[in-house]
């Protein structure tokens, strides 16, 4: 009999986080905070959500259509990836990497929109446990 | 008869110089205007986000999009109001690491 496999959003970052000069991720949904695993408070997290989703809206006007907004801070560069009503922020270190950075967000975005789905509606018979927003 | 004027997606590859808070190119009003729009945005949303962090504000900001990119490179990481700098949009989705790349001096 096969293992079940329960996916995990959250492992799922961390290994991300662990891929390379990576020192922070954020994934959001419609500007909610739903995993943080960036090296600051609560509240900062969600500032920066706020921040980002703000240029979203700002750069999503008429015809526009931002996909990423990215800015370089004196130290840390910060990288922010937007699918449908979710967002992906990555705070990383070496300028090179944010094309890497942000096709692997895109594709992180992609596949998990069904894990985020589940995780923001969850079907009635699904564990509480599984089911909290984790930050 | 006269060629349409470009619209987003076909914005050939444009500089634009920053100095004491002022924009210059060799393009017209419109795209230096359209430029100007978008690093205002960039720089509000860069220091927002700075903020945030506990940051000073951002020396590189840039938006992505499917058929549209624009991004600016001040000369100091210590942004203060008369940082110099320069910028570029293009109409296609650039890679981010090319147009930083085309920013450096002596390229344009």
């Amino acid at each position: 009999m096969p293992a079940t496999i329960t996916p995990s959003l959250r492992s799922a970052l961390e290994r991300l986080r662990n891929a390379g000069a990576i020192n922070g991720l954020c994934l959001a949904w419609r500007r909610q905070v739903l995993i943080s695993l960036l090296p600051f408070e609560e509240f900062r997290a969600e500032r920066i959500v706020q921040a980002v989703e703000d240029a979203r809206d700002h750069f999503s006007t008429g015809d526009r259509n931002a996909q990423t907004v990215w800015f370089g801070f004196e130290g840390v560069f910060v990288l922010a990836r937007f699918f449908k009503d979710t967002t992906l922020v990555v705070l990383h270190t070496r300028e090179e990497d944010v094309d890497f950075i942000n096709s692997v967000a895109a594709t992180f975005l992609d596949d998990s929109q069904l894990l985020i789905e589940a995780l923001i509606n969850p079907p009635p018979s699904q564990p509480e446990g599984d089911t909290e927003l984790l930050h | 008869m006269s060629a349409p004027p470009p619209t987003p997606d076909t914005v050939p590859l444009q500089f634009f110089f920053l100095e004491n808070g002022e924009i210059s190119s060799e393009q017209d009003q419109a795209a230096v205007d359209a430029f100007a729009a978008d690093f205002q945005g960039l720089r509000h949303f860069g220091t927002k986000l700075g903020q945030a962090m506990n940051l000073k504000g951002a020396w590189i900001g840039a938006v992505q999009e499917s058929d549209f990119s624009v991004i600016y490179r001040l000369d100091d990481t210590d942004v203060g109001p008369n940082t110099t700098g320069v910028g570029a949009r293009i109409g296609e989705q650039a890679l981010l690491t090319e147009l930083l790349e085309s920013l450096k001096p002596g390229d344009f």
